[in-house]
């Protein structure tokens, strides 16, 4: 079984459809001028998590099988949306192939944007190891992002159910059902759990989007967001 | 003299939810001309291979084109009920279906199953499905609710049968994609009762194990449910589940659609997506109220605007059908929005154009952009003309795009004709009287007019063409050039008089293979013709395929003059 992933532009297109109904003759094709500028109306319209899958799908290999594998959409939930850099443009939503996990394979630790944006969310002094997990809940605004390690996991059974534990963990971060998360209670949580987390230094997803846009354009990769997936009860 | 043959073959043995089972079986051959198996005669079972296509084309074309007539399926039934019953009389064994789904027939059905995967839930002779196709195809032109409730009493036994939530929904799809639903609404009806009853728990214990002798019950149960139904509350989690389910299914057809390798694949998949697309549409307009969450919000707005491809392509072939031109494929948007995806992505426009639509497919996607590029700059107004074999269906395809756009093949013209030809055509019956300028400038006569009125000139243009390209065919001889022939067949690609005669021609006089083979497509364009199927029986005899020839004679024997 493997996943489903949508564009992240996409996502920003259709919050922007969702609040002005305004959809122009071509569809949802991106303006890439708007949409910086229309990043906050996602926020208006998913109330949930973010989650930044960070890897080295040359070295960190147990990760990509995990997504690959297909259970992280059903262990996410619908209020955390796992985003990944992606090899591939998801101009339209499709199953993710092993090619997609594959960006910048041949790129070393020091170059790798993954890389980068971790070794830019934290002083190089305080850098935690790859790969993890970073979790926001603005994209566009400043916070201190939450990072997870997912270090120090054999296989592909150990890193399925330490994500289960840290999603069920962000799950708690919403406490009321249609309360906004909240990245305090989350850290409350992993450390209940005993999970290893980090905090960041202020910092925003939108930076990091500028600084890498223009590299993701050159190799016509993007940022990618896994469709989480319902899973109802069998039929008896 | 008496002859044994052993072969050692796969067939298949009806196991309920196992595969097949390897086994040896012996046929007695009595003399030469007894029968042999059908596998042995790779043109009876390429032909029949080719018919159920065009069985099941037929059912998801009138789907997307919204065309289907009462009469037009009662003689097609006929005819493909003479095929496969002929097939199942003169070889030594009976062709059988493999993975597609069916339902029962309810007024001739040999398995208990209701319904089910050929070969795996159930045996059924192809003869069968087509009882069953005609019958529910009429019945949904006739009774739609009937229809629709026939499809929900086999989908629920379906499910009852230990089965899980996306089996059912995915049996619904399958069945679509089989070419079951002749009418669109019944389909999206299907699914969305389905729907109601895999999100409210309805406990199907008491459908479980029923035989078809009892489909009655699950009627009965069906009545009962109706007044109950709706008072069931409704999981949300399972309509995020089901809709997860069409939404998966959607988009990895999409994905196939766009990798098409033919115009028949491509014809073929864009018309399979209409009803889930529909119907995924319908749900997109409904996120508010449904509560999807933004997400699959977004999955569903990408998947309506592939809806809005998908009748912007059947608007297209019904358009062409209506006003007599070629039913040629093309891509009339492919400037105008190439332009805008071209502001947002640069050179690689064409690339997310393709993969982001259902425009075009990607085997000509980059052929058809460079017609229109010169430098950075596109040309919205001028037309992509794709390759040749990517114009016009083969004629395996063409008769069932035909009838699904209420079309003759035979009439269908390769060319359009000049404008100032046309226009004179027009002036000349329906024109009396029309200002003398209007036959100065066919160009400006045809922008004025609009195409149709000029639907009825082609008509009769092309019918007194016809007829004398055919009075000129049947008097040819082995002298006549063959590149004359040739140019007709490229005209009248789907004639199938022209496609036979010449290949009559290349048999005796050009290319034997060619010449059976296009014998084989005159059959498949018109599957109703005797004389085509006189004249491969003819060939065949030739060849000495007597097998091959007594199959061609006694379907021919069973046509109507």
């Amino acid at each position: 079984m493997s996943n489903l992933a949508i564009s992240f532009k996409k996502l920003v297109d259709e919050a922007v459809y969702a609040q002005t109904g305004e959809r122009r003759y071509q569809g949802s094709v991106t303006d890439p001028t708007a949409f910086f500028a229309n990043l906050d109306k996602l926020t208006a319209v998913f109330n949930g998590m973010y989650a930044f899958l960070a890897f080295h799908p040359g070295v960190d290999k147990v990760i990509p099988e995990y997504v690959q594998a297909g259970s992280i959409s059903s262990d996410a939930g619908p209020r955390i949306l796992v985003l990944f850099l992606a090899a591939e443009a998801f101009s339209f939503p499709r199953r993710v192939s092993p090619q997609d996990l594959g960006l910048g394979v041949d790129l070393d630790m020091t170059s790798h944007p993954a890389y980068q944006f971790v070794g830019w969310l934290f002083p190089a002094e305080s850098r935690p190891p790859l790969p993890g997990l970073v979790f926001f809940d603005d994209p566009c605004n400043i916070v201190e992002a939450v990072y997870v390690p997912l270090t120090g996991l054999a296989d592909l059974a150990a890193v399925a159910q330490r994500c289960r534990r840290v999603f069920i963990a962000a799950e708690e971060s919403h406490g009321e059902s249609d309360k906004r998360p909240d990245l305090d209670r989350f850290a409350v949580a992993l450390r209940r759990e005993k999970i290893d987390y980090v905090r960041s230094g202020k910092r925003s997803f939108k930076e990091f989007m500028v600084m890498t846009g223009q590299w993701l354009n050159d190799h016509r990769a993007e940022i990618a967001s896994l469709v989480s997936k319902a899973t109802g009860s069998s039929h008896s | 003299m008496n002859a044994y043959l052993v072969l050692v073959c796969r067939v298949q043995v009806f196991v309920p939810r196992s595969g097949s089972v390897a086994c040896c079986i012996v046929i007695q051959m009595r003399s030469p001309q007894a029968r042999v198996d059908l596998h042995e005669s790779t043109i009876a079972s390429g032909l029949l291979t080719d018919f159920s296509r065009q069985l099941q084309a037929f059912g998801v074309l009138s789907c997307m084109t919204g065309n289907a007539a009462d009469p037009l399926i009662t003689r097609m039934m006929y005819v493909f009920a003479a095929v496969f019953r002929q097939a199942e009389q003169q070889f030594a064994t009976k062709p059988a279906l493999s993975g597609i789904p069916l339902v029962y027939n309810p007024d001739a059905w040999s398995s208990e199953h209701l319904c089910g995967y050929a070969g795996e839930d159930l045996l059924a002779a192809p003869i069968e499905a087509v009882g069953s196709y005609g019958n529910l195809w009429l019945l949904s032109i006739r009774q739609p609710s009937v229809a629709t409730g026939h499809f929900l009493k086999c989908a629920l036994w379906f499910y009852a049968q230990g089965r899980q939530r996306r089996d059912v929904i995915r049996f619904a799809l399958h069945l679509f994609e089989a070419g079951f639903f002749i009418k669109l609404n019944g389909f999206l009806d299907l699914i969305a009762v389905l729907t109601d009853y895999c999100t409210r728990n309805v406990d199907l214990s008491s459908l479980r194990d029923l035989k078809r002798a009892e489909a009655a019950k699950v009627g009965a149960f069906l009545r009962q449910q109706d007044a109950q139904l709706y008072q069931l509350p409704r999981s949300e989690t399972l309509l995020h589940e089901v809709l997860d389910c069409l939404i998966e299914h959607t988009v990895d057809r999409i994905e196939e659609a766009r990798s098409a390798s033919s115009l028949d694949a491509w014809v073929i998949s864009l018309a399979r997506l209409m009803g889930p697309v529909e119907w995924l549409s319908i749900a997109f307009h409904q996120a508010a109220d449904l509560d999807l969450g933004m997400v699959r919000r977004a999955l569903l707005s990408q998947i309506e605007e592939i809806g809005a491809d998908l009748h912007a392509e059947s608007g297209l072939w019904r358009t062409k059908a209506e006003v007599m031109l070629p039913l040629a494929w093309s891509t009339p948007t492919l400037g105008r929005l190439g332009k805008e995806y071209q502001a947002a992505y640069g050179d690689a426009w064409i690339d997310h154009l393709t993969d982001e639509r259902l425009i075009v497919p990607r085997a000509v996607s980059k052929e058809l952009a460079a017609q229109i590029t010169t430098g950075d700059h596109i040309d919205a107004e001028r037309a992509a003309v794709p390759p040749r074999t990517w114009q016009f269906c083969s004629p395996k395809l063409a008769p069932m795009l035909s009838f699904a756009v209420e079309r003759d093949p035979t009439l269908m013209r390769s060319n359009d004709f000049d404008a100032d030809v046309l226009v004179a055509e027009f002036l000349r019956v329906e024109g009396a009287g029309a200002p003398h300028s209007d036959a100065d400038d066919g160009q400006e006569f045809m922008q004025r007019h609009g195409q149709h009125a000029l639907a009825g000139a082609r008509r009769r243009l092309i019918g007194r063409e016809l007829a004398s390209i055919l009075a000129d065919v049947l008097t040819m001889n082995e002298q006549t050039p063959r590149a004359r022939l040739q140019d007709y067949r490229e005209l009248y690609p789907w004639s199938q008089a022209i496609c036979r005669i010449s290949g009559i021609h290349e048999s005796l006089a050009g290319d034997p293979e060619q010449g059976l083979d296009q014998l084989q497509q005159a059959v498949l364009l018109g599957p109703g013709d005797r004389v085509g199927w006189s004249a491969l029986a003819q060939e065949c005899h030739r060849r000495n395929l007597q097998h091959e020839a007594a199959y061609c004679t006694a379907v021919a024997a069973t046509l109507p003059t």
